[in-house]
């Protein structure tokens, strides 16, 4: 189980977790989509070696042939960040090696032969980076990396060449919402270089008030500029996040609390929830437990609905295929078995 | 409403075209929609499209860029009209052969051509010494401009030491 869903680390209360994923390519061999069945092997195969040579690594990672399970499970790791729906496209040729405790996953044959990406609670973009840095090094020791002296990493797409780091937060900001500076806010990050997303990524759309912010560039700057500045922002951003908090609680405490009653009512007492409503509604308890205005209800039981609510894991845990509806009605048991 | 395909589930996915004057719906549940071409959006961002757009903004004429456009990678046979059609390099070498292109773009999308970040530690300290001497270089001259003279004398010794150690 991913330990960020136990929502404790560092500013939990507005980031639900951090991420560093570092693309790498290996020298002299075409990238991934250039490869036939036997060449992706044989890229599975090199990792694997680098893996199994250092005994600490081989201990707790632990190799997954896409091609070798259900979609359905696949697809219950991409709805839980482990890894990329990229991946799961190029499941003919695709590997992942999954560290035990769910924080470490190193794709192969992605978009790059290499992409290996660390997920924590909390703000911890330095440790996140720390331990990609060092698994890095490791991989290193056996395998030759495209690298070129002024250009850096080399990738697929010239988007990540240099570093091939993309670090992430993803953060929860209702009351910039509320407040309608959520806009401004968001704005401002594009023009100081940082990608604003909904949570599944390139091109969605804003759910649930949660939102990722990335850095943009990849070459010119060195990975830990890059981390300073994000984490930096990060601040910035929780910061004015709790200033409209306390301007809401300020001005209008009892709409506020009337809000997240209400949609806690809704969670536990409806029938049939959609994700897009339960996201909706997600978000204003969550904002509750952050205020202090529902007890009993933990961080960690809203994030394992959260996941747990997903199209595929929802199969998953019923054990069997359901219909668009047939799912809403199961996802409504599921959280009022969560909330009781 | 229904999917028009197989009648079973609720229509999702809707798409209306008018072609002729003409006009068509279509209404399709998801399953059905996946099986559709062209009715469910590729949801990864078309950056693609972008990138291959950017490198038309230069200067050469369209002759010379359709003989470069043809030249193909020694180790991966990819050319450079396939990465302006998809926005992918078909490997390392890829690199080195279509520098004077590439280089451009990166600085239109990056805004920068020069890696300061990590370097591999097997790739010889001699370009690690050489990064480090330029670090150092930088930071002399960001003291000295700053007026801090204590500084600036601690990192001229050390950039003296680390020239010396390397004769």
């Amino acid at each position: 189980m991913m330990d960020w869903i136990n929502g404790d680390g560092p500013d939990t209360d507005i980031v639900l977790s951090s991420r560093v994923r570092l693309a790498r390519n290996i020298k002299g061999i075409p990238f991934p989509h250039r490869l036939d069945g036997q060449g992706s092997a044989k890229v599975v195969d090199m990792v694997k070696e680098a893996i199994d040579r250092n005994p600490v690594l081989a201990k707790d990672f632990k190799l997954t042939v896409l091609k070798d399970i259900p979609r359905l499970e696949a697809m219950v790791y991409v709805e839980n960040h482990l890894i990329s729906p990229a991946l799961v496209q190029r499941g003919e040729t695709s590997a992942v090696f999954l560290r035990k405790d769910s924080r470490v996953s190193i794709m192969v044959n992605e978009e790059d032969h290499i992409r290996m990406q660390v997920l924590m609670p909390g703000l911890q973009l330095e440790e996140c980076w720390d331990l990609a840095n060092k698994i890095d090094d490791v991989l290193e020791e056996t395998i030759d990396y495209a690298f070129d002296e002024n250009m850096g990493y080399l990738t697929v797409c010239p988007t990540n060449t240099g570093t091939g780091m993309r670090a992430s937060v993803m953060v929860h900001l209702p009351a910039l919402v509320l407040t309608g500076q959520f806009n401004r806010v968001s704005q401002a990050l594009g023009q100081l270089g940082l990608a604003v997303r909904g949570i599944y990524g390139e091109g969605t759309e804003i759910v649930g008030n949660l939102v990722q912010i990335s850095n943009q560039l990849t070459l010119g700057k060195s990975e830990e500029h890059i981390i300073e500045g994000l984490k930096g922002m990060t601040r910035e951003i929780i910061n004015k996040e709790k200033q409209a908090r306390d301007a809401l609680m300020a001005s209008n405490r009892m709409a506020l609390e009337d809000k997240v009653g209400r949609s806690y009512g809704l969670l536990t007492g409806a029938r049939v929830i959609s994700s897009r409503e339960l996201m909706d509604l997600l978000s204003d308890v969550r904002l509750g437990v952050d205020l202090k205005f529902l007890d009993g209800v933990t961080r960690k039981a809203l994030n394992e609905i959260m996941l747990a609510s997903q199209p595929a894991s929802l199969q998953k845990i019923a054990g069997k295929q359901l219909s668009d509806t047939e799912r809403d009605v199961f996802r409504s048991e599921f959280i009022r078995n969560k909330l009781k | 409403m229904l999917c028009d395909r197989c009648g079973k589930n609720p229509a999702v996915v809707h798409r209306i075209t008018t072609i002729n004057g003409k006009k068509k719906e279509v209404h399709l549940c998801k399953e059905c929609a996946v099986q559709e071409k062209g009715m469910l959006i590729d949801d990864a961002f078309p950056i693609n499209a972008l990138l291959s757009s950017l490198l038309d903004m230069g200067t050469e004429t369209p002759i010379k860029v359709e003989k470069l456009e043809t030249v193909k990678c020694s180790q991966c046979g990819q050319s450079f009209g396939d990465f302006k059609k998809t926005g992918k390099l078909g490997c390392d070498k890829c690199y080195a052969q279509f520098k004077d292109r590439l280089l451009p773009l990166l600085k239109r999308v990056q805004g920068n051509t020069r890696h300061s970040g990590k370097l591999p530690k097997r790739i010889g300290d001699g370009l690690r010494t050489r990064r480090e001497l330029e670090r150092l270089q930088e930071e002399l001259e960001r003291a000295v401009k700053a007026e801090e003279y204590e500084k600036a004398v601690v990192l001229r010794d050390r950039i003296k030491s680390i020239k010396e150690g390397n004769k």
